[in-house]
């Protein structure tokens, strides 16, 4: 897969200054905000996330390309709510308690929003009542819990735990990852999906929702 | 160097036998196994951060190297000074990222967790070599390398009779730089070439140097055993060792491992007779610039960790294969399965000597000693 579009290539490029330049310049010209995420935008993302996979390009190209995406986007959104364009879903992360790795997570933030999910990020070292607190106030679809370290990998049976005892664990789908996570870890403690990267984690999220 | 020296009282047959087997690891003895991890002593400070649930800030202040003494003699005494093949060793509170806090950044304790990290140090990028260069001339002064030395000055009078004192956890200077400047901000200057390659190359050199003078000092302090010294995996060696690592290698092509990280990892393996380079599997395979490094360094030897979640080992196998075949190896294991596929299907595939260090994941992951 390649494109001959600029603003597809300045994002897969990681070029931010270009690509606001080009998705100003697209509205000023009339072009939909729908169209342009959807046709110009988004496949500079499934481009980025194949070459990633291809190992033609690495961590710190994928994050530029993500950012870019993001600058981009963050034009659209005043035009995308105007247009009533559809949220996917209420997505609520966040790395559990006693850890504060967090760059998995934030990647795994930027890719959802940009496929259309509106993303609430509780940052690091979260914990199980922070999260129960969230869920009981806000009206997430997905909760998705990030680890990094083995031992804190318990923190998020922990969370799930907690959320059955405050009676909240049928309001939210549970997606776990991070490096040590595993499926068979997700099965173990009754989470519903794992994604084992940021591209996956769209598309998984996407599936629970049905 | 000054010297301590000590020689540990060890049943004769023990000693001849383990030290020659040593000698074999080093030398890469084709099929030599060995077995190390049984013997498991959680660290105190670890076990602390996790048990009170120390959390957010931890400044050098809060470290309070006499308390964690006396906790290391509790910890330590009575405990067979063998751990299967390989000897007891002791360093101090590896939880703390050393390496990282020398250098100015500010740390955390993460509670739970049982483990602390590092964050930005808060020095504006413009007066960060001077701060580095300061630091490197003055680093005797420096409140968190005073701590350290007082540690293993303390830890040898301690325990330096019973057991080999090994240094401490020390990360690379990659990952220390990371630390220092933000680990996006890092990579990111580093496909900037043309604004970034001197100040970073500069800032790496003096990572590396921190990270020489440190561990030297913890190693004179934590004196010699028997001769020569013992690494983290308890292998004992007729002279100087190191453990070095590169994590921040796992963020960055090849390409750009080459032009930025390789050159210290080469300067920071020939500081040393006998160095351990640690890795993960989640980067072994495909990403990191390894296989240069037998080759142009002093390097003895490398360690592999197998991350629960990295890819499978019958994944993996070709390049432990490549690895061991080129120096000796110790292969780590964290999870009891890994541990069994590894002994009963390819240990005996392996072309060199391999060490497997087997933790068990149970008391690992409650954080819990394995009893005396």
């Amino acid at each position: 897969m390649s494109s001959t579009d600029e603003l597809t290539i300045a994002v897969i490029e990681g070029n931010n200054e270009t690509a606001v330049e080009l998705t100003k310049k697209a509205l000023a010209d009339g072009e939909a905000a729908k169209q342009i995420l959807s046709e110009r935008l988004l496949p500079a993302m499934e481009i980025t996330g194949e070459r990633f996979e291809k190992e033609e390009i690495w961590f710190p190209e994928l994050l530029m390309a993500a950012n870019a995406m993001k600058t981009a986007v963050d034009i659209l959104r005043p035009e995308l709510a105007k247009s009533g364009s559809a949220v996917i879903g209420k997505y609520l992360i966040g790395t559990v308690d006693g850890d504060a790795h967090d760059i998995g997570k934030n990647l795994v933030s930027m890719f959802l929003e940009q496929n259309g999910w509106e993303v609430t990020d509780l940052g690091v070292d979260v914990s199980k009542e922070r999260f129960c607190e969230e869920i009981n106030t806000g009206d997430y679809d997905i909760v998705g819990l990030s680890a990094m370290l083995t031992v804190t990998l318990p923190e998020m049976e922990n969370v799930i735990e907690g959320l059955k005892e405050a009676g909240l664990r049928n309001k939210v789908k549970i997606m776990i990852g991070g490096a040590p996570v595993t499926q068979a870890y997700a099965d173990q403690i009754g989470a519903d999906a794992y994604a084992p990267d940021a591209a996956s984690a769209t598309a998984r999220a996407k599936k629970l929702l049905g | 160097m000054r010297i301590v020296g000590r020689n540990i009282n060890l049943p004769e047959q023990i000693k001849d036998e383990v030290f020659v087997n040593h000698r074999k690891f080093w030398a890469n003895t084709p099929g030599m196994r060995m077995l190390c991890g049984l013997n498991h002593v959680q660290e105190p400070l670890r076990q602390r951060v996790r048990d009170d649930n120390i959390k957010g800030a931890y400044t050098v202040d809060m470290l309070d190297v006499e308390m964690l003494l006396q906790e290391y003699v509790e910890a330590f005494s009575g405990r067979p000074v063998m751990d299967v093949d390989t000897f007891l060793t002791i360093g101090f509170a590896s939880v703390i990222p050393w390496v990282e806090a020398i250098c100015g950044c500010e740390i955390r304790a993460l509670g739970r967790g049982a483990s602390m990290v590092a964050e930005p140090a808060p020095i504006e990028q413009k007066d960060l070599l001077a701060h580095m260069r300061d630091l490197l001339e003055n680093i005797e002064d420096n409140p968190w390398y005073k701590k350290l030395k007082t540690a293993y000055t303390g830890l040898e009078k301690a325990l330096g009779a019973d057991y080999p004192i090994t240094h401490t956890l020390m990360r690379g200077p990659g990952d220390t730089a990371g630390a220092i400047l933000g680990h996006e901000k890092f990579v990111f200057m580093m496909l900037k070439p043309d604004e970034n390659e001197g100040f970073l190359h500069e800032l790496l050199e003096l990572c590396t140097q921190v990270y020489l003078k440190a561990t030297k000092m913890q190693l004179e302090c934590g004196g010699q055993f028997h001769g020569g010294y013992c690494n983290q995996y308890g292998i004992w060696a007729p002279g100087l060792h190191g453990r070095t690592q590169e994590d921040e290698a796992a963020f960055v092509s090849p390409t750009l491992s080459k032009k930025y990280l390789l050159k210290y990892h080469i300067e920071e393996a020939d500081a040393f007779e006998y160095s351990v380079h640690h890795m993960h599997s989640g980067y072994v395979k495909n990403v990191y610039n390894w296989r240069e490094l037998p080759g142009t360094s002093k390097l003895k030897s490398f360690q592999v960790q197998i991350d629960p979640a990295g890819p499978s080992i019958d994944d993996l196998f070709p390049t432990l294969m490549e690895i061991n075949s080129l120096l000796p190896m110790v292969l780590e294991t964290t999870t009891d399965e890994h541990a069994k596929i590894v002994e009963e299907k390819y240990m005996d595939k392996l072309p060199g000597c391999v060490l497997h260090h087997k933790i068990n994941s149970a008391s690992f992951l409650q954080g819990k000693s394995i009893d005396k």
